[in-house]
């Protein structure tokens, strides 16, 4: 029996901090069919959807890193708590993803993808550097959802 | 020589939103206590103007993350009764369940997530977690009810889309409500349990002699509409908010302070007040556990806010179960009305207390201006009256200690400081 797989894309409408959801979307053009794909505004969103999932790909944008820069950190990942992850959620990423392991929720699976963006957010659209950058972010993430 | 002393928390946990609290004390005295709130001012009442009122509660939405259930509710009321329509039957009942989901997604996040661990010790949820992972857990299951309800009905768990002036935009299906009974009917008897469980809680001795209000309805635990109730025996309908409670600008804070007009004193709004004056109106399974765990009635306790709100959980799952079960998809999704010159108010209890709207709208069915005044900037000046009062039992204690109760009291409010502006920190000066 094959896996359960869910990507989630954590972001907001302002700016390059859509970045997680502009991937999300590109994704389930992509791969719609391998994996559940889904966008979350706020990292708690992610605590109702675990149930069952066996990998979970988690993708949020990090501030003050090269646009269109791409990271991968394997849970658990104490790097994770000096990353400046983007947003004004009310829990933190790193918070969802704790709360849910100390819970036995988290699948045995869990990677966090950072996406590099350049602070101050405006605007509703992605930067031009930014969006330059993400067909390449993308191709990065479908072949090494390939792969895993 | 004369003693200073200053407490400062630099920032206020487990609240939505960010603020500050200052308390500064001279010779043991209370000098000043000022809640703080100093993120800019959102400007949303300026921002409507002149856009179209069918724009207003898909704006007002984004005021709140945890409850633009609230905003919408409160703002297509207030429309619709600028344009003179009334919504009625089955389309009432969906939006009395989309705010059951308003309810008991925001109040199952605060009662597990924000403000059990005071009680139990833990500095977090992630600590309490440690120790209770089966009602962290249960407590995460009711939030995701409250959300799957805002899913289905709303059209997306986070600022939901699907309120319009005059109804919905889209009836769900019945068998998209139906499904959703079991989970429901698991949500009744685990809400039950949640408030026995934090009903057997300690809680601090601090009764005060609060003016209670809220919206009132002879026949239902009022959410969408009825007249507003005080405790000293008011009742006005919301037209009527402004004459008798106003909103004055105090220095240190950015949002908007109230108090009655008639005495100039504060007011609490919430789940304490609607329990006070709302109790005989809750539904059977609700009422029963109000009575089973004895709580006071009236009660003055700030701090058993958490049993009040644990029972209104309750009262969501009950009411939404026998929305759920009743429904059967009829009609138009919603009502026609024709663009009139007028002004409409309204005032809807939002989880965290009544949020009053006020709309002018034109004949081209612009919104002309606009009044909001939101539950946590109402509460503000009770706070402060709070902690005034709770503070002298707390003064031999050390600063993180005072700091750390104050906080404890605040929570109890469960301030939505997003809703009201947006920032909270805490300092105290003790004079030395």
């Amino acid at each position: 029996m094959s896996d359960s797989r869910l990507f989630v894309g954590i972001g907001s409408p302002r700016g390059d901090d859509r970045v997680g959801w502009e991937i999300a979307l590109r994704l389930s053009e992509h791969q719609g069919s391998l994996l559940e794909v889904r966008c979350a505004r706020t990292p708690a969103e992610l605590l109702d959807w675990l149930e069952g999932v066996d990998t979970l790909d988690v993708c949020d944008a990090v501030a003050g890193d090269e646009p269109g820069s791409l990271h991968c950190w394997s849970w658990p990942a104490p790097e994770i708590e000096r990353t400046a992850f983007r947003g004004t959620h009310d829990m933190t990423l790193q918070a969802a993803l704790m709360l849910a392991d100390e819970l036995g929720r988290l699948p045995r699976c869990t990677r966090i993808w950072g996406v590099g963006i350049k602070p101050p957010l405006s605007g509703d659209a992605l930067s031009p550097e930014l969006a330059t950058a993400i067909p390449t972010v993308v191709d990065r993430l479908c072949e090494a959802l390939h792969h895993a | 020589m004369s003693e200073e002393r200053t407490i400062r928390v630099e920032a206020l946990t487990r609240v939505e939103g960010e603020g500050a609290l200052h308390i500064r004390l001279h010779n043991g005295n209370i000098e000043d206590v000022r809640l703080s709130i100093y993120e800019p001012p959102r400007l949303f009442e300026a921002l409507l103007r002149g856009r179209a009122l069918e724009d207003v509660p898909d704006i007002t939405a984004r005021i709140c993350g945890i409850c633009p259930v609230a905003y919408q509710m409160s703002s297509v009321h207030a429309l619709e009764a600028a344009l003179g329509v009334q919504v009625m039957g089955d389309l009432r009942a969906l939006r009395r369940l989309l705010y059951c989901g308003e309810w008991i997604e925001s109040h199952a996040l605060h009662v597990h997530m924000l403000h059990v661990p005071d009680f139990l010790g833990y500095e977090s949820a992630l600590a309490l977690a440690k120790d209770h992972p089966d009602e962290v857990n249960r407590g995460l299951r009711l939030k995701k009810h409250g959300n799957q309800l805002l899913d289905v009905l709303g059209g997306r768990a986070v600022h939901p889309i699907n309120v319009a002036v005059g109804g919905f935009y889209r009836l769900p299906r019945k068998e998209e409500l139906t499904r959703l009974i079991p989970d429901f009917e698991w949500g009744l008897q685990a809400a039950i349990d949640a408030a026995r469980w934090v009903a057997g809680f300690d809680f601090p001795r601090f009764d005060e002699a609060y003016d209670f209000v809220a919206v009132s309805h002879p026949d239902e635990y009022a959410m969408c509409e009825g007249p507003i109730r005080t405790s000293d025996g008011m009742v006005i309908d919301a037209d009527q908010f402004e004459k008798h409670f106003r909103e004055q600008q105090v220095p240190h804070s950015t949002a908007l302070q109230a108090v009655r007009v008639d005495t100039g004193q504060t007011y609490l709004l919430g789940p304490l007040s609607r329990m006070n004056l709302n109790r005989e109106q809750l539904l059977p399974a609700a009422r029963r556990l109000a009575d089973d765990l004895n709580l006071e009635h009236p009660c003055r306790n700030i701090f058993k806010s958490i049993i009040a709100r644990s029972i209104e959980i309750v009262q969501a799952y009950e009411e939404a179960l026998t929305i759920l079960r009743d429904y059967r998809p009829a009609g138009v999704p919603r009502i026609k009305y024709e663009y009139r010159q007028g002004e409409g108010a309204a005032a809807t209890e939002a989880p965290r207390g009544l949020l009053y709207h006020r709309y002018g709208v034109d004949a081209q069915g612009l919104v002309t201006e606009a009044n909001i005044v939101p539950p946590t900037s109402q509460n503000q000046s009770q706070i402060e009256s709070d902690l005034r009062n709770y503070l002298p039992a707390l003064l031999n204690r050390s600063d993180d200690e005072v700091a750390g109760a104050c906080e404890r009291l605040v929570r109890s409010y469960d301030p939505c400081i997003s809703c009201a502006t947006h920032f909270l920190k805490v300092s105290m000066d003790r004079g030395s």
